[in-house]
């Protein structure tokens, strides 16, 4: 019962710190056709940013904070020179993002060095709760509380908001959206760089939780892939419930089957991957 | 034009490996292993348009499985050595046909996530990999015809010889119908499909053939170094043959040869002067991705209309000529 | 005379998307030889007919028989090479290949050498040769090392035909051959479905009525995924509820 119930709450913790990750990916996929390889290595850099700047003393909502603009303005720069190739076909793109993966992760290693670090959680989100008979850090109960404020508040500007209106316009049929005048450029620039803003949020709060070390750019971008091709690329649910999934799935699989490494992640991907090319709540022809 | 180019190439890389030192010597030897992991690779990419980013783990399959029957079970490395081929072919039996379902982006993730499932279980099984020690000590075949293989020199004649006769094989099969139909799976697949060709077939078949010969690279690496880590089942590894497909130009089989050759000697030289090697590699795919859409191909052959050669803006490109049209009925 | 088994049966197909049954109980039987012409305004389901037909649809009900066999289940290439022959409304051809690349791919495929894994294409004397033949007969001979991309309309229509062709088919179904083209080409057009061998049979989609009555001798017409008429063509060019629907019509 104890083990359920930790390993749940541990799936939803990784599942928000996917979802935060995840929806950035999923959402610069479904408007501009832009699979973004380098979503994992603007994560770590976040990451990295943010643990240095409380390593110098700064206060957790500093680090957060210098995590988010860091990756946020890595995110800028990408698009800014890459956008005309970015935009052309799938394929280029793919090759220069994955370019860009490995141009930060090495730089990231070469900055920090290869030793693992991590974050230490502010203090008033320090010690445990007690849930009944077991006990579970606060922190982590806490950052599931944000995955699902920040469910809903997306949710809310995706699906109720003028600007999320405007953005679905630009995904469903980009020239009649630019023919409403809306600047369809700006537009993009706008939610790449939120992507990647996003992307370093996870990294610096995931800091606390998985560290920052060598090799978890990679770990979350094949994850984040994952649940975007599982939930559908373009689709915010898709994005939450692909998460959720993915991250109960590696929690329970860990904790049972640690030599089975990737492959109980690995196995539904394939089999939904089959059954529904789409995903769970994509489009079809998106791919 | 292909086959004199490429026997041209063999023939001046087989000269000038003989007067080079040893340590070179073995350089041109492995730097042949990756051009021939590349062609075989751009059988996938530039002729299905099917680009996947997991194709190290039949690298290094096949270079474990000859490592575990060698060193193990004391089996002899010519046996071992087809071994691991044939187990390298069976892993892609296996994964072809759910792979090839799929389509573009979808396809190089599902490659990707397969590639790090073999990956993990390298790295976990110590028992039989040796985990991220990897496995020493892999003999080498004594001889062949009467030349010692453990010396370089021989092994690089032996290598050239290997690596001549997978090229020739695999040119003369994509110059043939087998080839003419996987480039209509490309562009066509109903098309292909109306004319009673079984394309899901056709994908895999290019599938497990390309998963084989990357692991005939695979065993040759093995025994080079007479040792197979984890590295071999890196994915990238499978970033860098995917690398030297697009560099080299897809579609047209000796670009990529030689720009997996290439791209193995700036890894040398690279590593040579700094660890950095990553970087250098990200570097060289933004600058192909910018510069060379068709691949170092480009400049020495001047564009064609047809023929097999794809620019990267077609690579991922699931044509299905009237498909989409054909859906919306009538 | 012994009855001959109808080359292509088709009984109560239909198909339904969603709520939306796009096509509803279709019933066709043409005999070997037979020339039969599918009439209907837009929307009426003719080629999604042809898409269950050929497997490219899934059927929600009916049977498909090719020569006596139930190829309702069947794959795409199972049907084809059970003698079914297609072409497309909207021309599906290899565009970067050249115009002999492409009928190559299928006369290779009627003459067995596309499984000639070990020869080079152009040492495939037998298909070649036919291909060359076929471009030939349809007049398109000097354009055989030229990429389909840069053929024009009317003649990337006949180079469908003769792909479908090049297979020896039993039944060849053709969907809007002439849409699109010129008179003089849509007369080229009917000069080639004139000359189709006998023994084949042909069914054929098309709105211009003079075509189609030049060329078939029975008729489907068809109304909302529903038959509404079947028979000879004067029977169809009588028929009341066929005048309604095509006098009445709207385009859409």
């Amino acid at each position: 019962m104890n083990f359920a119930l930790v390993q749940t709450l541990n799936g939803l913790t990784i599942g928000t710190l996917l979802f935060l990750t995840a929806s950035g990916l999923s959402v610069v996929f479904g408007l501009m056709r832009i699979l973004n390889l380098s979503h994992g290595a603007m994560l770590l850099f976040g990451g990295y940013v943010g643990m240095s700047v409380q390593v110098a003393g700064g206060s957790f909502l500093l680090a957060t904070l210098s995590g988010v603009a860091a990756a946020a303005i890595l995110g800028w720069i990408v698009q800014r020179l890459f956008l005309k190739t970015l935009m052309g076909s799938t394929f280029r793109q793919v090759l220069l993002t994955l370019g860009v993966a490995f141009v930060v992760s090495d730089s990231i290693l070469w900055a920090w060095g290869g030793t693992p670090r991590a974050l230490e959680p502010p203090a008033s989100l320090q010690g445990s709760v007690s849930l009944g008979s077991t006990v579970y850090p606060t922190y982590r109960l806490a950052l599931i509380g944000l995955g699902l404020v920040s469910a809903l508040v997306l949710w809310q500007v995706w699906e109720r908001s003028l600007w999320g209106a405007k953005l679905r316009a630009c995904v469903d049929d980009r020239p009649i959206a630019a023919a409403q005048g809306i600047n369809v450029g700006a537009v993009f620039a706008v939610v790449f760089v939120i992507g990647a803003a996003l992307a370093g949020l996870a990294g610096v709060l995931g800091g606390v939780v998985l560290g920052v070390s060598v090799g978890l750019d990679f770990e979350m971008q094949l994850l984040a892939l994952v649940v975007v091709i599982i939930g559908g690329l373009g689709s915010l649910s898709g994005a939450f419930v692909g998460s959720m999934l993915v991250g109960l799935l590696d929690s329970f699989s860990k904790a049972s089957f640690p030599s089975l490494a990737y492959f109980t992640i690995f196995a539904p991907v394939v089999i939904i991957l089959i059954l529904r090319p789409q995903g769970l709540f994509g489009r079809k022809g998106v791919m | 034009m292909t086959l004199v180019v490429v026997v041209a190439g063999l023939l001046a890389v087989t000269l000038a490996g003989l007067f080079m030192d040893s340590y070179w010597v073995g350089v041109c030897s492995q730097a042949l292993m990756m051009g021939l992991a590349a062609m075989a690779l751009d059988v996938l990419v530039g002729w299905c348009g099917m680009a996947s980013l997991g194709h190290a783990a039949y690298f290094g399959t096949a270079g474990y499985v000859l490592a575990v029957l060698t060193t193990r079970w004391g089996v002899n490395p010519w046996f071992a050595a087809l071994a691991g081929v044939a187990a390298a072919t069976f892993l892609a039996f296996l994964f072809g046909p759910l792979a090839v379902r799929t389509r573009g982006l979808a396809f190089l993730t599902v490659t990707l996530a397969f590639g790090q499932v073999i990956w993990g279980l390298t790295t976990k099984w110590r028992d039989v990999t040796g985990g991220s020690d990897g496995i020493a000590g892999v003999p080498r075949p004594t001889s062949i015809l009467g030349l010692p293989l453990t010396d370089q020199r021989a092994f690089f004649l032996f290598t050239v010889v290997i690596v001549a006769i997978m090229v020739l094989v695999l040119v003369r099969v994509m110059r043939g119908p087998f080839g003419l139909q996987l480039r209509g799976v490309r562009l066509s697949e109903l098309r292909l499909r109306s004319l009673g060709y079984n394309a899901n077939g056709l994908r895999v078949a290019a599938f497990v053939i390309s998963a084989s010969l990357v692991g005939v690279a695979g065993v040759m690496f093995t025994f080079f170094n007479q040792f197979v880590g984890t590295n071999t089942v890196d994915w990238r590894l499978s970033a860098q043959i995917l690398l030297a497909v697009v560099v080299g130009g897809p579609g047209t089989l000796w670009g990529p040869f030689v720009a997996g050759f290439g791209l193995f000697f700036v890894q040398i030289f690279a590593t040579d002067l700094t660890e950095r090697w990553t970087l250098i590699l990200g570097l060289l795919y933004i600058l192909a991705v910018l510069f060379l859409p068709r691949g170092i191909v480009s400049l020495v052959v001047r564009r064609k209309k047809t023929g097999s050669g794809v620019d990267m803006d077609h690579v991922l490109e699931a044509g299905d000529g009237a498909s989409a049209a054909v859906e919306r009925g009538a | 005379m012994a009855e001959r088994v109808p080359v292509l049966e088709i009984e109560g197909l239909t198909k339904t998307f969603g709520g939306l049954k796009a096509v509803d109980g279709f019933t066709m039987s043409v005999a070997p030889g037979e020339r039969h012409g599918i009439l209907g305004p837009n929307g009426a389901g003719k080629t999604t007919v042809y898409n269950l037909v050929c497997g490219v649809y899934d059927v929600t009900t009916g049977v498909v028989k090719v020569k006596g066999c139930d190829v309702t289940r069947t794959s795409i290439h199972k049907r084809s090479q059970l003698g079914l022959g297609r072409t497309f409304q909207i021309t599906n051809l290899f565009q970067e290949m050249t115009v002999l690349e492409n009928v190559l791919l299928a006369t290779t495929m009627a003459t067995g050498e596309s499984r000639s894994y070990f020869r080079l294409v152009r040492s495939l004397s037998k298909a070649t040769e036919k291909a060359e033949q076929e471009l030939v007969d349809l007049g398109l001979a000097d354009l055989a090392s030229i990429p389909v991309s840069e053929l024009s309309y009317g003649q990337q229509r006949q180079l469908e035909v003769a792909l479908a062709l090049a297979l020896e088919p039993a039944v060849l179904m053709l969907d809007e051959p002439t849409a699109g083209l010129s008179q003089a080409e849509t007369n080229a057009m009917v000069q080639l479905i004139h000359r189709l061998p006998s023994n084949l049979a042909m069914v054929m989609i098309e709105h211009d009525l003079d075509v189609i009555f030049g060329v078939v001798e029975q008729m489907t017409v068809m109304h909302r995924g529903k038959v509404i008429c079947s028979g000879s063509c004067d029977l169809v060019r009588q028929d009341p509820t066929v005048s309604e629907v095509y006098l009445g019509q709207s385009s859409s």
